[in-house]
This record gives C-alpha cells, structure tokens and sequence, in this order.
C-alpha cells in the first residue's frame, strides 16, 4: 500500500515538474538543456593536496589535488544505502519472523543456495565475499534504472540530468572489482596448494607452458572486467543514442532490458565466473 | 601532407574501424541463439532441471561472448579514447 503511495506521489512530482518547466521554457523565462548521456565520468571535486603528492591533477584554480569523480560519489551513495538499509533489515529480530524479516531470510537463502550449489560444505567461506559481490554490481548496475533528477545552472542555462551515474560504466570499477576477484582465487590456490604448488600448477604439462598459462590467468581479469563495463557502457550509450532518436515513449521499455534485465543477467554472470575461477584454482590440489 | 588532412583521415579509418569492429557481434549471436534453443530442447524433454539448464545455460552464454565484448571494447576504444590521435604528436 505504502509502496503505491509513493509511486503516485512520485509520478505527480514527476508530472508538476515537467510541467512547470514547459511553461517557463514557453515563457521565455529559462532555457533548459539536457547534456547528452553518453560521457565519460566527470569529476566533482578535488581533495587538496601538495603538488608533488602521486595521483595529484592540476586544478581550476592552479592548485594540485586529488580528483574525485562521480562514480566515487555513486559508490559512496550506494555503499551508504546499503548500510541504511541492512541496518534497518537486521534490526529486531525475532524467531518467528515478520514480513520484513521473511524478506531478509529469503534474501539470504538465495546467496546461500548459490554458493552452496557451486562449493559444497565449504561455501560458508565464500558467501560474504560473493554476497557483497553481486548486490553491489546488481545495485550499481541499476542505478540508472531509478534515475536521481540533478538540477544545476551553467551560462544561464537551466541544466537537468541524472544526479548519480552508474559505476559500473566506468572501467576503474570494474577492473578494481576483478582485481579482488583475481587476488581471491590465487590466494586460495596458494592457500591449498602451497606457493611450490601454485607455480608447478602453472608450468603444469611442461614448463614450455608457463608463459601461455600466465596469459591465461591473466586473461581472467580481463575477460569479467571487460565484460560488466562493456555491457554496462554500451547500454548507456545505446540508450544515449536512442534519447537522442526519439526522446518519448520508446526508450522507457528498453529501460527494462538495458538497465533492469541486462544489469541482473551481468551481476550474475560475473558472480558465477568468479566463483567458477574460485573453484577452478581449488581443484588443483589432487 | 598538413594536420589536417592527417586527422581526418584517422578520424575516418577509426570510425570505420569501428564499425567493421562490430562485426565480430555475429558470431556470438549465432552461438548464444543455439546454445538457447538447445536448452529449450532439453527442458522440453526433461522440465524438472530447468534451473541447472537455464544457469548453465547463461554460464556458457556468458562466455562465449567474450569475443564479442572484446570487439565492442575496440569500438569504443577508437570512438572515446582514440589512441592514434595521440600518435601525431
């Protein structure tokens, strides 16, 4: 009930605002412009810093600092709503459980199911890792899907566009997501087998092989971080495109495949790649 | 040959590059659409495993796009950060 409460309101909003600034733009009053979706990350801010600091970029006002982009700021936003939001899940809880509760349980039991189907017993390690691993890209991804209305002036001009961006589309997230991917299952391989082990599993024919086996672990990264940006990337700039073609009615339903259905399909997939590298580098040991 | 001449005509070859690029999206959609009809197949003849046919579907699916994903990388390599732009000095 509460829930279409607020998309009613929510729409009403949507509806007044629209309306208000056709009139105002028919006016004459203002001129409203939407930048172009399809862009690199911007950069918000600049944490000062001195100027031989590593990382440093020169800013608009000659000093130096350390740039802050806006998927830093998504990240931040969406590790915030999480917190908020499993903290106002996990609290009060009580053996037979409520609605709420029921919800979080199930919730759990999804994540388990996953990891038990893939590792057996010894899922248990695994499931915080791939847990945080697959809300998080499920959440980011669809970060577009509820877009936050931004407003802003520049030259005079009354500018709107979404306040958050999806981190995904950006190839430091990703790529930084792989890396913990790829430190996870070495260090599980080393963690059963032994460095001795690790590395003999790496020459593992002859070693004539190391060089193409060390590219194919390398490959690994490289295949899921390249994957989640490309599908990420080319569905922003596909939806750009088509904002751009026609600006009404049809790119709302193609929201759902590129932004809901895309962004699920891609957060699994990563996660059971990661989880298949996980098993893969376990498997070793006999 | 000026500047100019020679930016333009990187600037052609790469959004030519671009979309001959794109062509390499043929193989995994021919892949991924029968490794699809081969799990409708089996869960036709056999409808209690439709969620190991359908996960390990979407496993398979996944990579085996990989090729694609790595040409739409190039696209959009050569459309936002072209590198041999640089190259002219």
């Amino acid at each position: 009930m509460s829930f279409k409460v607020f998309a009613g309101v929510a729409i009403v909003v949507a509806v007044v605002i629209n309306f208000v600034l056709k009139v105002a733009v028919k006016a004459g009053a203002v001129s409203v412009i939407t930048p172009p979706l399809v862009e690199g990350p911007k950069v918000v801010f600049f944490i000062p810093t001195p100027h031989n600091f590593s990382f440093a970029m020169e800013m608009a006002n000659g000093g130096y600092g350390i740039p802050v982009t806006i998927t830093v700021v998504t990240t931040w936003a969406l590790i915030a709503l999480f917190f908020l939001f499993f903290n106002w899940g996990l609290k009060n809880l009580e053996m037979i459980p409520g609605k709420k509760q029921a919800f979080f349980e199930t919730l759990y039991d999804v994540y388990d199911s996953l990891v038990t189907q893939m590792f057996g017993k010894r899922g248990k390690e695994f499931v915080v890792y791939i847990s945080a691993l697959i809300s998080f890209i499920a959440i980011s991804n669809i970060t577009s899907f509820f877009p936050i209305p931004g407003f802003s002036t520049a030259n005079g001009q009354f500018v709107i566009s979404p306040l958050l961006r999806s981190p995904s589309a950006d190839i430091n997230t990703t790529l930084g997501l792989a890396l913990i991917t790829t430190f996870m299952f070495i260090y599980v391989a080393i963690k059963e087998n032994g460095i001795k082990g690790y590395v003999g599993g790496l020459c593992d024919p002859t070693p004539v092989m190391l060089p193409m086996n060390i590219i194919g672990e390398l490959a690994k990264p490289t295949n899921i971080s390249m994957r989640l940006f490309g599908n990420a990337f080319a569905g922003m700039v596909i939806m750009g495109l088509l904002y751009m073609a026609a600006p009404a009615v049809l790119p709302a339903p193609l929201h759902l495949y590129f932004d809901l259905f895309q962004g699920l399909v891609q957060s699994f997939v990563f996660t059971m790649l990661t989880m298949v590298y996980i098993q893969g580098s376990m498997a070793t040991e006999n | 040959m000026d500047m100019m001449t020679a930016k333009t005509i990187i600037l052609a070859a790469s959004a030519l590059g671009a979309g001959l690029a794109m062509i390499a999206g043929l193989g995994p959609g021919i892949g991924e659409g029968y490794a699809a009809g081969k799990a409708v197949e089996s869960v036709a003849r056999q409808p209690e495993a439709k969620g190991d046919i359908i996960s390990t579907m979407v496993m398979g699916q996944a990579i085996s796009e990989s090729t694609g994903i790595y040409s739409l990388v190039i696209a959009l390599i050569l459309l936002y950060a072209n590198p041999f732009i640089g190259l002219l000095g």
